[in-house]
């Protein structure tokens, strides 16, 4: 009877102390971590919309697959948007930071992280797939081969991933759509 | 003196965790679809390894046999999640190559393993020098996996064109099957040159 309880003790000391000790580290890099994603976030945005004073980040919570909708500004002239926006791909979720500009053309994309399979999938967050994207009218659609003006070329045996990426620019273009008026007038909360 | 050369020299050759002792598999076959990835993944893993040897080496006369396991998992894991943590903080680059991988060393049983046949039984530094050993050798052998995939799958060797530009690279060799084919190539190669030898 004894001896269980005596392992339990034991057990209870270390997972204690591993705990402890997390809890600790946790503490310590948690502000820095976040202060790190913002930093690269930040710098994605800029990558997308170069021309802008003021960045206003609102949070998104009406929409399935957006979270975060960057707004930015000129003075107080609205000079495009970036969303935050999750398609499914082969591998699950792709977050990516899609740039629109007024008129509702793609400014470009930003992949931030993926699943995707190495070799096939894994190839749009090369310039070759990404900088299809900036100038187009949406909705964009996926072409295997010979895109004319609003397609976009698939990459070689990932057609999957090509239409997720496609899918998250539409879907950020329409978001952008109904609710650019608002960000027009400069109150974007 | 002697035993730590031993250790180290059974760690990369002759008791080598991929190639002989068959340990860690899950991250050999995901993780080395390129070289980069896998000395990566390799150096990581042998970060872990010295730690949870060094440690679990100090409290082998704490640690009753009954639980050892669940204590070792614990002690495993939360390093893992420490040099996690510490990555994303100080060296982001770093933890954007690895960020996937790293939860991965946590049920690689190489480590489990060697904490259970080492480190318990041993002293703290020859446990160290083991847990070294190992992870040189299980870091050489997924470089050599990932060489021979990055070359044949890619046309690359460390995301540097190596092939002639008329080289159509077999992207199956770094999809799952290429793990398979290449681990027991080489393996197959291995285990002839040691037939031969006795």
């Amino acid at each position: 009877m004894r001896e269980p309880l005596k392992l339990g003790a034991i057990l209870l000391v270390i997972t204690t102390i591993c705990a402890g000790l997390l809890g600790f580290i946790n503490n310590l890099t948690a502000p820095v971590i976040k202060l790190g994603r913002q930093e690269t976030q930040n710098q994605a945005v800029k990558k997308l919309l170069p021309d802008v004073e003021t960045v206003k980040e609102i949070e998104v919570t009406d929409q399935d697959k957006i979270t975060t909708a960057f707004i930015t500004y000129k003075g107080s002239d609205y000079t495009g948007s970036v969303i935050k926006v999750y398609p499914e791909g082969y591998g699950g979720s792709i977050e990516l930071l899609v740039g629109i500009l007024p008129e509702g053309k793609v400014a470009g994309i930003q992949v931030l992280s993926h699943q995707e399979t190495p070799g096939l999938g894994a190839n749009m967050d090369k310039e070759d797939f990404k900088e299809q994207f900036p100038g187009k009218q949406t909705p964009i659609v996926v072409n295997k081969m010979n895109p004319s003006e609003n397609e976009i070329m698939a990459i070689t045996g990932a057609t999957i991933t090509s239409k997720g990426v496609a899918d998250g620019v539409n879907l950020a273009a329409e978001y952008v759509q109904s609710h650019q008026e608002e960000w027009q007038k400069g109150d974007a909360q | 003196m002697k035993t730590l050369l031993e250790r180290l020299k059974a760690g990369i050759l002759i008791d080598n965790p991929t190639f002989m002792q068959v340990l860690g598999m899950c991250p050999t076959l995901a993780v080395t679809t390129s070289a980069q990835n896998a000395v990566g993944m390799g150096l990581a893993t042998t970060a872990v390894l010295i730690c949870s040897n060094t440690v679990i080496s100090l409290l082998r006369k704490c640690i009753p046999s009954k639980i050892r396991i669940p204590a070792f998992v614990v002690i495993i894991a939360s390093f893992v999640t420490m040099i996690d943590l510490l990555l994303q903080a100080y060296i982001p680059a770093l933890h954007a190559q690895l960020g996937l991988f790293l939860p991965l060393i946590v049920v690689n049983c190489l480590i489990l393993g060697r904490a259970e046949a080492y480190a318990s039984k041993n002293k703290v530094i020859p446990s160290l020098f083991d847990g070294l050993g190992m992870g040189l050798g299980f870091t050489l052998a997924l470089t050599t996996i990932g060489t021979v995939r990055e070359i044949l799958g890619a046309g690359s060797l460390f995301g540097i064109s190596v092939m002639p530009a008329t080289y159509e690279p077999a992207i199956i060799m770094i999809l799952a099957p290429g793990a398979f084919f290449t681990l027991a190539i080489l393996m197959a190669i291995l285990n002839a040159i040691r037939a031969r030898k006795h």
